[in-house]
């Protein structure tokens, strides 16, 4: 997790770069861009995971075209840590799996667009960004990471607070852990 | 040349009776970005416009972004109820930052409040509408929260809305302004003020990959209001 301070320095190289101590801040240098996607990696992972979840080449087939348009690497939970029905819907630069359990919803979320600006090289020496951060809400908690180059956020909601589940980082690092790379564009 | 008349008499009566297109916005009508209530911690006053596309999230106007605990009716907001006039008045107030216990790599103190809130209209609960703020993916249906995950891969959540009166479901795709549910005040076993909580998730590039965090939603929202109403 980077540090308030790195973040701060980011923020404040930023800041300082696109002039933003006036109002004349101009909004095109906050350049939306994708990510590039570390492939290799996600293929030699994807290897076997059919054999490590029997529910997957199911799964794979129902949304085999949703699949080959996501531009990144489609994780999936492990049926070990989430037993129940996984759906998806892909939008191409990013996608949705959901999965219902009992009183309580989990959603994964992938994503490649980022934000940046045009001279993030100033980005590029402040932060650590690729780690792990879990992060409590009103209604559960979400873990955030990234893998492959890509970004991803586990979500889970409780319908009871308390769920200890929802409270404890436990179980979404579980599910974290034993995430299957489904395929992807680069990965037919 | 009745209908003629009936049609300009109805365009009339629209203009002065709807918010959205009868009322002219105050050029003070929200303090700049990071300006706090007083006393409720230290705000984020980067005016960055992180989303400049996105749409208002309430189907029409007025509406109030400001604290739910600072003002009447909150915990730290002195006499008066939720519903006191003077929560329903401008200037908006930026609570990206009021103080929480959340973890907030993006807010000043490192801890903070994840979005902002907003009241619609008026103090009643599941009459006004919240819409789509960008075209996208209804992602997730909670207890009291739903999550909208936009074309650009930015996530946007809905809290506190009536979950039983929603038109959305999960995984549906839904175009920018389609409704999704009636601002209430669901918040699990007891009930909240009657507001919009309302955030955006973004992915930045940062120097080792990829960084996912809440971001500053204020100055996208003040900017997607004047969008709505007008000048």
């Amino acid at each position: 997790m980077p540090t308030f301070g790195s973040l701060k320095l980011c923020c404040v190289a930023v800041v300082s770069l696109m002039g933003l101590g006036s109002s004349a801040y101009s909004q095109d240098k906050l350049l939306r861009r994708e990510l590039s996607v570390e492939w290799t990696q996600a293929k030699a992972d994807s290897a076997g995971a059919e054999e490590r979840d029997e529910n997957l080449a199911g799964f794979k087939k129902r949304y085999a075209g949703e699949i080959a348009a996501t531009r990144l690497p489609v994780l999936v939970p492990n049926s070990a840590a989430v037993n129940s029905e996984l759906r998806l819907a892909s939008q191409g630069s990013n996608y949705v799996v959901e999965s219902k359990l009992e009183a309580a919803v989990l959603t994964l979320f992938g994503n490649i667009t980022a934000l940046g600006s045009s001279e993030n090289q100033i980005m590029s020496n402040a932060a650590s960004g690729c780690k792990d951060r879990f992060e409590p809400a009103d209604d559960g908690m979400d873990l955030n990471f990234c893998k492959y180059n890509a970004a991803y956020v586990l979500r889970l909601t409780c319908d009871d607070i308390e769920d200890s589940r929802c409270r404890k980082e436990d179980f979404l690092n579980r599910v974290k852990q034993g995430l299957l790379v489904a395929g992807g564009e680069k990965l037919q | 040349m009745k209908s003629k008349f009936a049609s300009v008499v109805s365009f009339l009566l629209a203009v002065t009776v709807s918010p959205a297109l009868g009322a002219s916005l105050p050029p003070d009508f929200a303090a700049p970005s990071g300006e706090l209530e007083p006393g409720s911690g230290s705000g984020q006053r980067d005016p960055t416009v992180f989303f400049p596309d996105m749409r208002f999230p309430l189907e029409e106007g007025p509406a109030y972004a400001n604290s739910q605990v600072y003002r009447p009716g909150g915990n730290h907001g002195g006499s008066g109820t939720q519903c006191d006039k003077v929560n329903y008045k401008y200037p908006w107030r930026d609570n990206f930052c009021e103080t929480r216990g959340w973890n907030m790599p993006l807010c000043p103190t490192g801890r903070g409040h994840q979005g902002q809130d907003i009241r619609p209209a008026s103090c009643e609960k599941d009459r006004y509408w919240t819409v789509a703020v960008d075209n996208g993916i209804i992602a997730s249906v909670g207890k009291y929260s739903v999550s909208l995950q936009a074309t650009d891969g930015t996530i946007y959540r809905y809290l506190h809305l009536n979950m039983d009166r929603l038109v959305v479901k999960s995984l549906a795709s839904v175009k920018k302004g389609e409704r999704i549910g009636l601002v209430s005040d669901w918040f699990g076993k007891t009930p909240t003020t009657i507001h919009l909580h309302f955030d955006a998730k973004a992915t930045f590039v940062l120097s080792d990959g990829p960084f996912t965090a809440y971001a500053p939603i204020y100055t996208s929202l003040v900017n997607s209001y004047k969008n709505l109403i007008g000048p």
